[in-house]
């Protein structure tokens, strides 16, 4: 049995841009990637709505933020699922957000911090590093800029195959350029609708069999 | 479809108790057990991380050194991620009785009764709702557990049952003596064995399908 750990955000989590309710298990992208995987594979979902890579949100919390920093969680993350086969990470997505006022750059850093994080855990087998796949979040949609919260989002997200490109690489990490398969939702500019799910869940479930096998 | 999501520690983890480098397999711990008696329309979410407490964070384990430890600062982050939530099993506090939290036995409750009420706070059941809450208390540690920060642990632990009742129950969840479900034998070990994974497993999926049962009497009762 092979433990797949899928750490994200709200598109992992199955967000419904049509709903703004969770896709069930079988639409959103880690459910597919289990039923191409088949019964040897064990895929544990793990995406948080607002998720970001290293940042606190108090604006969208009843707390100090903390819950939403995708550092803080993924090494209490990492221990609950170990020993684990493969990292899934993809973030990015809410750093774009006018009030964390980041680069493409600097968001593809914060993912590459979790690599390393990651790679420091000993939640692979015997203790050693487990593989980390870096998904680069696909662009939101153009449109999404005239949203308050995502002013300059799509030019940054555009950046995000390039910079996520160059982290994955330092970090010797497998990357997967989700822009190149699916596309953002018109109906929110931001989320993906169930057809896009299940394109990526196929593309990252042909890519797993590639790194494990 | 129920989720249930099983938020606990290195019990719930499985950790085996001969071998601290190995963790039990999903059919040997409790929470793969229980899923597995439950059947197809459960679906139970495993949440358990080693060394967890209630609410205090604890620098000083080696396990997952640099791990923040506190379930109460991990708890939103947990929920949110795996709701909709139908039940969420809690079962916490062993790690709390360490020497070095000085924690008494209410302290311990009251920091399992926090975790509820943020739970509360977060409307992560179906459709907005709250999550039903089964609280677990936690297995008596051996009379001879004098290592790993527990040095005089029993006494507490002995405690713990009638504490929960007292500060726990109140809260409107359901409580699972694990004691009650191992015949009151006290485990040898800090970590349980296969045996008392089994007997957990079983007095906790028959309070589920109670309380799950129950659930749908009230719906034809008053519809």
């Amino acid at each position: 049995m092979k433990t797949i750990v899928c750490y994200g955000d709200s598109n992992t989590w199955g967000y419904d841009p049509r709903t703004g309710r969770r896709f069930d298990r079988d639409t959103r992208w880690p459910g597919v990637l289990a039923a191409e995987l088949g019964p040897d594979y064990q895929v544990i979902e793990e995406g948080l709505s607002g998720r970001t890579t290293v940042w606190n949100d108090p604006v969208e919390s009843l707390g100090d933020g903390s819950e939403k920093n995708g550092k803080f969680y993924l090494k209490p993350c990492l221990d609950t699922h170990a020993p684990i086969d493969l990292l899934i990470i993809m973030l990015g997505t809410n750093d774009l957000k006018t009030r964390f006022s980041l680069s493409a750059h600097d968001i593809a850093r914060g993912a590459g911090t979790l690599v390393q994080i990651a790679y420091r855990s000993g939640a692979g087998h015997d203790w050693k590093k487990p593989p980390v796949l870096l998904i680069a979040p696909t662009p939101v949609h153009p449109e999404a800029v005239s949203l308050q919260a995502w002013q300059g989002s799509y030019d940054k997200s555009r950046r995000f195959a390039e910079e996520f490109g160059y982290v994955a690489k330092e970090n010797k990490a497998e990357l997967l350029d989700a822009g190149a398969v699916i596309s953002t939702s018109t109906i929110d500019r931001i989320h993906l609708e169930a057809p896009e799910h299940a394109k990526l869940g196929r593309a990252v479930a042909a890519r797993v069999r590639q790194i494990i096998d | 479809m129920k989720t249930i999501v099983c938020y606990g520690d290195s019990n719930t983890w499985g950790l085996d108790r001969h071998n601290p480098n190995r963790r039990l397999t999903f059919d040997e711990r409790w929470p793969g057990r229980m899923a597995r008696q439950l059947g197809p329309d459960y679906h139970v979410v495993e949440q358990g991380q080693p060394s967890r407490t209630a609410v205090m964070d604890d620098p000083v384990d080696v396990w997952g050194a640099d791990s923040c430890k506190s379930g109460r600062a991990t708890l939103t982050a947990c929920l949110r991620s795996q709701a909709p939530i139908d039940l969420l099993i809690l079962m916490l506090g062993t790690n709390d009785l360490k020497n070095r939290f000085s924690f008494q036995p209410a302290d311990i409750a009251l920091g399992v009764a926090t975790l509820i009420q943020i739970t509360r706070l977060l409307a992560v059941g179906p459709r907005g709702a709250d999550p039903r809450v089964l609280v677990i208390v936690p297995p008596v540690l051996p009379a001879s557990m004098n290592s790993g920060g527990f040095y005089k642990a029993h006494d507490h632990s002995l405690r713990l049952a009638e504490t929960f009742r007292q500060i726990v129950s109140p809260l409107g969840c359901e409580l699972l003596d694990s004691m009650g479900a191992l015949d009151g034998q006290v485990p040898d070990d800090l970590h349980l064995s296969l045996a008392e994974h089994a007997a957990l497993a079983r007095a906790a999926a028959e309070r589920v399908r109670e309380m799950f049962d129950v659930a749908r009497k009230d719906v034809v009762a008053h519809p």
